[in-house]
């Protein structure tokens, strides 16, 4: 027979004691941090999963900043573009009006030429548009403007700002990384749109050479004038109806770079709405590897509590009564 | 058969059973001591004549009734459980404290610890990438960096702390083991001339094994069963700590301070050993105790953990390193500089881990001829955050292994606590003074007293009517 001795049941009551005080500290713990794991060795795999899930948190806010950047630059591209198209279209509307109309006085072709070379500029201007001080036609080529504009006159050349540090070299690309394996180009490559008289010729150079031509046009059958040889006459005109033809062919450029950028910008506005819905599905997954269960954890401790309370009172009992007390 | 021989019977009754009382009530005055076994008087009958012999008085009835022995209620065998016990419970609880202190210095999952620092330096990267050109993205990346580097230094400190404090554990339990061992070989002697010169010496053998138990939880040192004087020899790894009355010494080699020395933090540990005091021979493995424990973090645990958090260092260094290489500065020709580097020329470790980049624009976000604002390599060094060899990797994998490692220990730890209460309830099962007991045997004891010298009042007055009432017929 096992012998239990005052000290035996006072030694296990302690211990059991101790370990209801340390199950409801733990408890309490969960509790009061609101976390299911404090330490590593709380859950091991729990752990990696958290750390996993925390890195593609911060990942997938990057990606959705990201692309907020992107969505900035691409508003930028658009507006330009859609600027630069309604330019263009006016440029062409002008020079159809100086094709169709050759009789024209010398002050009204003058006119329209202004016109046209305020136009040239404008677009300059519109090539050279910025976003965050940066120009977005210019991809990753230094600071100052995209459109870099020398000499004068006739020899008057557009040529866009090199990217590289060698000059001529090949234009970086503006990207955005949407998500681990995608990268998106934010910018538009202003030599493709505008065109550049390095290597071929430039739509500003383009348009200065329609309002040259508009104001150099002989003038048909003005009365008190020479009449102009219809020869050349018909030359001029054959020369800017080209000249026409190329500036239709850039407006359809400029509208296939706008489609793109458009297309672009679907491709970012899907990608943060991705990842706005992937930043919910992986804060969830956190907050269920690693957040307490209130009501569980309360119950539990509702019940330690019970245990404990059972504990105290059963030592109470068990420690008081002796022989000592029923002998005379 | 003498007249008188009733008198003597019921005096050795009432000598025996007060003799009996007074151990009783020792046992109760001590119901609460430490380390003390409860005793039992012994009463055994006085034997009469042994040997017939020619002019015995026949029918010979005892003598009355001695105390022949105040018995100390040892059990060799739960003693030895208890030892056993003991100092695997020490072992395994100081491994699992190691494991808790280095938990609490590699401090996940949480919002400060080297992962998010990692992820912070990451996500600086990929900010610049949107605007390589801008100097406080730069300096962000220069700054979150720095944090990372930091990290690193402070927890290759905290585990170098850590060995330290684990070492002046080591010389402090030594010494301890010492002074214990001397304390066990002072009791064996003097245990030994008193039982030899037929005394009882319960009590000094109560604290003498306590005192061995003690070494048993620092050493996990072994004890031979008492012999017939009541001695105690102690071994460890096989050599005698204490033999009768001689105790040996250990002590503690290897220099102190010495983590910080990859000599030392190679695959053979440390050289903290504990050894013969005045030799260089080993004791041997530590067959357990907390000094197992203690020998086990300085040479195995802690060494893995520098070298864990070394490798970290190393893989981060070589990952930017590698890529900020390919990259150009801020001008757009010169390639990027080593990024992290060891102090001074020192190889890259947790501990010397610095920024060798001092100002923004050595920071190489784009790559050559992409143009000045090109921040494509800034993307390939936030990409790296992913790299399945990369720092996150290596780090998230040390996480687990110390958070399992741990797990383990813990649990080992708690399952041998329990064992541990249970051999030494066994112990106390047999050993424990009860109050009870002890008050019911008082109440027996104190019956028989009460017996005995009623035997002596009818002694007495036969007596005083064989005295003074015989012989008087007719007067």
């Amino acid at each position: 027979m096992t012998r239990i001795t005052h000290r035996t049941i006072q030694e296990s009551t302690l211990a059991n004691l101790q370990r209801n005080v340390t199950a409801m500290g733990a408890l309490q713990e969960r509790l009061s941090t609101g976390k299911n794991i404090n330490r590593a060795s709380d859950d091991p795999t729990g752990t990696v999963s958290v750390l996993q899930l925390r890195q593609d948190l911060r990942n997938v806010e990057q990606f959705s900043r990201n692309a907020d950047d992107g969505l900035g630059w691409l508003g930028s591209v658009d507006t330009a573009l859609q600027s630069t198209q309604s330019q263009l279209r006016r440029a062409q509307e002008l020079t159809l009006k100086a094709l169709s109309s050759g009789s024209q006085s010398v002050d009204s072709r003058e006119a329209i030429a202004l016109e046209v070379e305020s136009i040239s500029s404008a677009v300059v201007g519109l090539a050279n548009a910025k976003y965050l001080d940066r120009s977005v036609f210019a991809g990753t080529a230094g600071s100052g403007d995209a459109v870099v504009v020398s000499g004068a006159g006739a020899t008057k050349a557009y040529r866009f700002a090199s990217t590289g540090t060698t000059t001529g070299a090949g234009g970086g690309e503006v990207l955005r990384r949407i998500d681990a394996a995608t990268q998106i180009r934010v910018d538009t490559d202003g030599r493709e749109v505008f065109g550049d008289d390095g290597t071929g010729q430039s739509v500003f150079a383009l348009l200065d050479t329609i309002a040259r031509q508009i104001r150099t046009m002989p003038n048909a059958g003005t009365s008190g004038t020479t009449s102009p040889d219809p020869a050349a006459a018909a030359a001029a005109m054959a020369d800017l109806e080209t000249s026409f033809e190329a500036l239709q062919a850039r407006v359809s450029q400029v509208s296939a770079a706008q489609s793109a950028a458009g297309t672009n910008m679907n491709r970012l506005t899907t990608a943060q709405d991705a990842a706005e819905d992937k930043k919910v599905t992986l804060s969830s997954a956190l907050s269920d590897v690693e957040d307490t269960d209130l009501p569980e954890t309360i119950v539990q401790l509702q019940m330690q509590e019970v245990a404990y309370k059972a504990a105290l009172g059963a030592t109470a009992k068990v420690l008081q009564p002796s022989l000592m007390d029923f002998l005379r | 058969m003498s007249s008188f021989s009733g008198v003597s019977t019921a005096l050795s009754a009432l000598q025996s059973h007060r003799r009996a009382m007074d151990v009783a009530g020792n046992n109760i005055a001590n119901a609460n001591t430490a380390g003390y076994t409860r005793q039992r008087a012994d009463l055994a009958p006085m034997s009469g004549q042994a040997v017939p012999s020619l002019f015995a008085a026949g029918g010979v009835t005892a003598g009355g009734v001695r105390v022949s022995d105040v018995n100390r209620m040892s059990d060799e065998f739960l003693n030895a459980k208890v030892r056993s016990q003991t100092s695997n419970h020490a072992d395994l609880a100081g491994r699992a404290e190691t494991l808790t202190s280095i938990e609490r210095i590699v401090n996940e999952p949480s919002t400060t610890g080297l992962s998010s620092q990692l992820g912070k330096m990451w996500n600086a990267w990929s900010t610049l990438v949107n605007s390589p050109s801008d100097d406080s993205a730069r300096v962000a990346v220069l700054n979150a960096s720095q944090g990372v580097a930091d990290a690193l230094v402070s927890a290759a400190t905290q585990v170098e702390t850590l060995w330290d404090q684990a070492r002046a554990g080591t010389v402090a339990m030594v010494q301890e083991v010492n002074a214990r061992a001397a304390d066990v070989a002072d009791f064996n002697k003097k245990i030994k001339s008193i039982v030899s010169s037929g005394g009882e010496a319960n009590e000094l053998m109560d604290q003498r094994d306590q005192a061995v138990v003690r070494l048993a939880e620092l050493t996990g040192a072994a004890a031979e069963p008492p012999d017939q004087f009541g001695v105690v020899n102690v071994y460890l790894g096989g050599n005698a700590l204490v033999r009768e009355g001689r105790a040996e010494q250990v002590a503690v080699t290897g220099e102190p301070s010495k983590l910080g020395e990859t000599a030392l933090r190679s695959s053979t540990g440390s050289d903290v050993a504990i050894v013969w005091r005045g030799t260089t021979t080993s004791v041997g493995t530590m067959p357990g105790g907390a000094l197992a424990a203690s020998l086990h973090a300085l040479t195995t645990t802690i060494p893995t953990e520098a070298n864990r958090y070394d490798e970290v260092a190393t893989a981060l260094a070589t990952a930017v390193n590698t890529q900020h290489a390919k990259g150009v500065q801020k001008d757009g020709v010169t390639p990027g500089e080593p990024f992290f580097a060891g102090l001074g020329s020192a190889p890259v470790t947790a501990a010397t881990i610095r920024l060798a980049l001092t100002s923004t624009g050595q920071v190489a976000a784009g790559t050559a001829d992409q143009g000045p604002k090109d921040g494509s390599n800034a993307d390939l060094m936030a990409k790296l955050a992913l790299d399945p060899a990369g720092p996150d990797a290596v780090w998230a994998a040390h996480v687990v292994d110390i958070g399992s490692q741990k797990q383990t220990a813990a649990l080992r730890a708690t399952v041998n606590a329990a064992t541990m209460a249970a051999s030494i309830g066994d112990q106390q099962a047999s050993a424990g003074v009860s109050l009870d007991e002890e008050t019911a045997n008082l109440l027996v004891l104190q019956r028989a007293y009460e017996g005995a010298a009623r035997v002596l009042t009818a002694v007495d007055e036969a007596l005083d009517t064989l005295i003074n009432r015989t012989g008087l017929v007719g007067r």
